[in-house]
């Protein structure tokens, strides 16, 4: 065969394998899409076909009873301040442990090792009694910083390769014009690992938008669960209605898919210059 | 721009899809029977009547539930909340339904706090919360209301620990089994009254390609309990039960070992729905029922709930249940016992006796008839005479529902009833008792089995969290 | 030499460790000793005493085969994850790397499982594809098609979740691979073209040594997660067929909330932290030799 026929043969298979893994990763929410369209007794006697009538009111009826508007507001209020922590202390810490700048290096790379190290699950009985001690249950500010507080480690390992790449000369010569160590931090440094600091809000946004363990513990009262925790109420033992549960996986979907879209630049760039150094 | 194109190609296409289709916007009635009266608008309304009453000053009484759908919400609305918050001035109720309830309950006792009244998933776990102090005693609402008259004895002794009362019952739930009764026409099938003659159904029906028997606990392994307690309590003698209940003999006694060993037969035979039964919900499990995809379902009623949702329409005569035949005494219908849940009251709550009033309204017979007219399946309060409850306004599985328990409430009474874990047996006892599908599965022998439970038991007894029982007649 | 400045400075760096340490430590840290100092205790989770019991939760476990058979479960997990979706997603990081066209909406479309929530991914895999009766698998039982549900068959139950979990995961790593990929000095690459060398050899000789910072780290990722492994498994089966998929955090999520037996709940939280801490040694030990800024 001919260089050129390999070639051409090589690159025909390595698009076939990528097409395929397209279709594995979307052909479940083609599925989803397409059955949230149907009645429940469509989608049980054939989920792989297409509907006849698009009964858009699957999608007002899963709205009001779930209750989505309040349920995502209460999302974003987590997810705001799950990042706001988030970014603002990984940033300070990992600015700190880029270079090693203080003794205790050592002790804090290792503890925030051991800490991706821990389960969630049980954890929840001390958190849930100080959270009641406190007057903090059905906070959502409060359990957006509990999330950002599970959720160091990564970032700051991701933030301290960041500053990794900023030459030193830059930080010597704000020091030598006078700067102390805060004014170097927020005037000099931050700026310049903007973008990292995206990937971090990214990632932990992501997570906290995502996350349900915490959320069903934490929060009491209905008007202050997040669309994730009333989501799953879907699919409680009573709900006998797939078509409610298909769109609503739909509206689960869509606020995600569409901040990606937006953002995919930034998480992939960042995972690009962060995640590879390690 | 390539994005761009990306995405409007696959917008085409979709719209290829969809082609030829009509949409409709129209919002159908979700749920199952809700009663004539009963509109959206009036369920809005009175939701928003409940809003302005907390606006008004009340103090909140708070309860905690499943997640409920629309429907069953609305009956909770018009049976118990405006029930309660019209008779007085001073409080309000509010219920909070959640998915993960009972993880929340423990977590939140734990605490020392959670809601006023407490829901559980059966009195035993209510035993380890009462050693702990964490329910408060009801014993004096009891004397007070007058509770123990009106409660079925078993169920009442149920709910006791050392002779006090510290949750009540729900509502009565009997095992039996489920069928489809256009499916049993077609095939000129009788409702079996020995088991012999149900095998047969059943391998008959494996014959024509359906499901020996359905059956389904993904989700919910607990749901063990709900075909393994029909199965064992048909098998093997009830008082052999309570016997072993009693502590006067170990559960791995050579009747008891016989009826694992049956159960085990009949799992690998696919009378529960065979290597299906991870796989399939409840609600799943009932559907193939409905879709004449099965000839039995070993169930208790509290699955009529579920057959609400599958048997619509016109489908609802082709539902049956008939009482499980049984290998003891032939000629008697016996039926397995159990609560769906229970609800106690907390001990950090600050108006025990209001509490106390609500569960008094859950005990009623006006309760019971305005929660089934809404919600079969789930509310029939297990009361000793059940004639004060209406079901002239009863539509459907409703009135199926409460034709059931009105001919099973006589024989409890005459002795004929057997024991559900759930509801019967301590915590870890019940818990050892649920690994019963490793059983089913074959890897764990009966015995094993047997000698696991007897372990737990052993020490559950000895630690006094084991309810007194009624003794029974078969 | 430390100047009065150099005293500042380094004050103004200990603070600026701060938030991060006291966040972690009242959040993650204090409930994580209540909570490891339980698992040498009875406590039920409940109630307020906690007596000292020393190992005994640890000698229970010890002797338990549903402990054993979660441990296995969870070594499994861990194999299947440090290869299918490594390979995977390696593969595909590969041709990705090797295109110049479409890498932006491949990247997209992998990741977009990983985006997702796990509740919405257990639903759709559990009814829409899984069920036998509502979904693909009895679709394709009712056309006639004898095939059982990957989570109703004892044998078949972990792999299914397995499946659903990579299914979700390996977008991510792909991403990550061909970022790092995409590292690799394009002056070593041609080189190595120049002198003849292609494919495979290639991959070995050239990228290999430039991305291995990042496998490696993403190797130790992994086990620590699989040792933590909970959402999907408690999700789709819940420990279940008869403990076939019982992992470590069910079994001991089951342990806390069924049977109250918190301080053996804790024990069990121990070893799937001893094991991720295994890991972490193991990766600090690894990337010592790396260049140090």
């Amino acid at each position: 065969m001919s260089n050129k026929a390999k070639v051409r043969l090589s690159s025909i298979a390595s698009l076939t394998a990528l097409v395929s893994l397209v279709v594995i990763c979307l052909s479940p929410l083609v599925l989803v899409l397409i059955n949230s369209f149907k009645t429940h007794q469509e989608i049980i006697a054939n989920p792989l076909s297409t509907p006849t009538v698009i009964h858009l009111e699957n999608y007002t009826d899963t709205w009001r009873i779930v209750g989505f508007a309040k349920a995502f507001s209460n999302s974003i209020k987590v997810t705001v301040t799950a990042i706001i922590t988030g970014c603002f202390c990984s940033g300070s810490i990992g600015y700190v442990l880029a270079g090693r700048k203080v003794w205790t290096w050592k002790a804090i790379t290792i503890y925030f090792m051991l800490a991706t190290t821990v389960p969630l699950q049980l954890f929840m009985l001390p958190l849930y009694s100080a959270f009641v001690k406190l007057g903090l249950m059905g906070n959502p500010f409060a359990l957006g910083v509990v999330i950002a507080a599970w959720n160091l480690p990564m970032p700051i390992f991701l933030m301290r390769t960041y500053f990794l790449k900023i030459p030193y000369e830059l930080e010597e010569a704000a020091r030598i014009d006078g700067a102390d160590t805060w004014q170097v931090f927020t005037k000099v440094m931050l700026p310049i690992v903007s973008p990292g600091l995206i990937t971090v809000a990214v990632i932990v946004g992501l997570f906290s938008w995502n996350e349900y363990l915490l959320s069903s513990t934490l929060l009491q009262g209905d008007a202050n669960l997040t669309a994730s925790v009333k989501f799953m109420s879907l699919n409680g033992m009573y709900s006998g209605d797939y078509s409610l549960v298909m769109a609503g996986a739909v509206i689960m979907i869509l606020p995600v898919l569409i901040m990606f879209l937006l953002l995919q630049k930034h998480f992939v760039e960042g995972m690009a210059s962060g995640a590879v150094k390690g | 721009m390539k994005k761009l194109m990306t995405l409007s190609i696959a917008l085409l296409m979709l719209c290829g899809l969809f082609s030829g289709c009509s949409v409709s916007t129209e919002s159908t009635a979700r749920g199952v029977e809700t009663p004539a009266q009963a509109s959206q608008t009036e369920n809005e309304e009175s939701l928003d009547q409940s809003v302005q009453a907390s606006a008004e000053g009340r103090k909140t009484i708070s309860m905690w539930f499943w997640g409920a759908n629309e429907n069953q919400k609305a009956a909770f609305q018009a049976a118990l909340i405006d029930v309660y918050n019209s008779s007085q001035n001073e409080y309000e109720l509010v219920i909070e339904y959640r998915n993960t309830v009972d993880n929340d309950i423990p977590v939140a006792l734990s605490a020392s706090s959670g809601p006023d009244i407490i829901y559980t998933s059966g009195p035993s776990f209510c035993n380890v919360y009462v050693t702990e102090d964490k329910l408060v005693d009801l014993t004096p609402y009891a004397e007070q209301y007058g509770w123990k008259d009106r409660l079925l004895q078993v169920y009442y002794d149920a709910c006791t620990v050392d002779g006090k009362l510290y949750s009540v019952p729900n509502s009565i739930s009997v095992g039996g089994i489920f069928y489809n009764k256009a499916l049993f026409q077609e095939n000129n099938w009788q409702v079996p009254s020995t088991l012999a003659e149900m095998i047969d159904i059943m391998e008959e029906a494996k014959s024509m390609g359906l499901y020996g028997g359905s059956g389904g606990n993904r989700g919910w392994r607990p749901s063990n309990d709900n075909f393994s307690s029909v199965m064992i309590n048909h098998f093997v003698s009830p008082t052999n039960l309570y016997e072993c209940l009693s502590g006067n003999q170990p559960f791995s006694n050579p009747e008891m070992l016989a009826g694992v060993q049956m159960m085990q037969d009949w799992y690998k035979a696919g009378y529960l729905a065979g290597n299906d039964y991870t796989a399939l919900d409840s609600q799943e499990a009932v559907q193939l029922i409905a879709d004449k995809r099965a000839a039995f379902l070993m169930a208790p009623t509290l699955y009529i709930q579920f057959a609400a949702n599958s048997f619509t329409d016109n489908k609802i005569d082709e539902f049956g249940f008939a009482p499980m035949p049984n290998l003891y005494a032939p000629d008697k219908d016996v039926y397995d016992l159990t609560m769906p849940c229970s609800f106690a009251v907390n001990t950090s709550s600050k108006a025990p006796d209001e509490c106390a009033k609500i569960l008094d309204i859950m005990l009623s017979a006006e309760f019971c008839t305005t929660m089934t007219e809404y919600w079969p399946g789930y509310w029939a309060v297990p009361l000793k005479d059940m004639s004060g409850v209406d079901d002239s306004n009863m539509a459907g599985m409703s009135i199926k529902f409460m034709e059931i328990i009105k001919e099973a409430v006589p024989q409890i009474n005459a002795g004929n009833f057997g024991y559900h874990p759930s509801a019967f047996f301590p915590p870890v006892t019940q818990d050892e008792w649920r690994n019963v599908d490793s059983v089913w599965q074959g890897v764990m022998t009966p015995e094993e089995f047997l000698n696991a439970v007897d372990k737990a038991f052993a020490e559950e007894l000895e630690a006094g969290l084991v309810a007194p029982l009624a003794k029974p007649a078969v | 030499m430390k100047s009065g400045n150099g005293r500042i400075k380094t004050l103004g760096l200990h603070m600026l460790t701060l938030p991060a340490i006291l966040l972690s430590g009242l959040v993650v840290f204090a409930p994580a000793v209540y909570t490891f100092y339980a698992a040498f205790t009875d406590w039920n989770g409940v109630g307020k005493s906690m007596n000292w019991i020393g190992l005994e939760n640890f000698q229970v476990l010890f002797n338990d085969k549903v402990f054993w058979q979660a441990l296995t479960n969870n070594f499994k997990w861990t194999l299947i994850f440090i290869t299918i979706p490594v390979v995977v997603g390696m593969l595909s990081a590969v041709l990705l790397a090797r295109r110049s066209k479409g890498r932006n909406f491949f990247q997209t479309v992998y990741l977009i499982p990983y985006v997702l929530a796990p509740v919405t991914n257990a639903l759709i895999w559990a009814n829409m594809i899984f069920s036998p009766s509502g979904g693909v698998f009895g679709y394709l039982r009712r056309q006639g098609f004898s095939v059982s549900s990957p989570i109703g068959d004892m044998k078949t139950a972990l792999y299914g979740v397995a499946f659903v979990d990579m299914w979700h995961y390996w977008g991510f790593l792909a991403i990550v691979y061909l970022a790092a990929l995409r590292q690799t000095p394009v002056d070593q690459i041609e080189a190595a073209q120049i002198e003849g060398v292609g494919g495979w050899q290639l991959f070995w000789q050239v990228y290999m040594p430039n991305i291995s910072p990042t496998v490696k780290m993403m190797f130790v990722f992994i086990i620590i997660y699989s040792f933590l492994t909970f959402d999907y498994v408690y999700l789709l089966t819940g420990g279940g067929p008869a403990h076939a998929t019982e992992m470590l955090s069910t079994y001991a999520y089951s342990m806390a909330f069924n049977t109250f037996k918190f301080g053996r709940a804790a024990a069990v939280a121990l070893v799937m932290s001893f094991f991720g801490a295994i890991a972490a040694f193991f990766y600090t030990y690894l990337s010592r030799k790396e260049v140090s800024e």
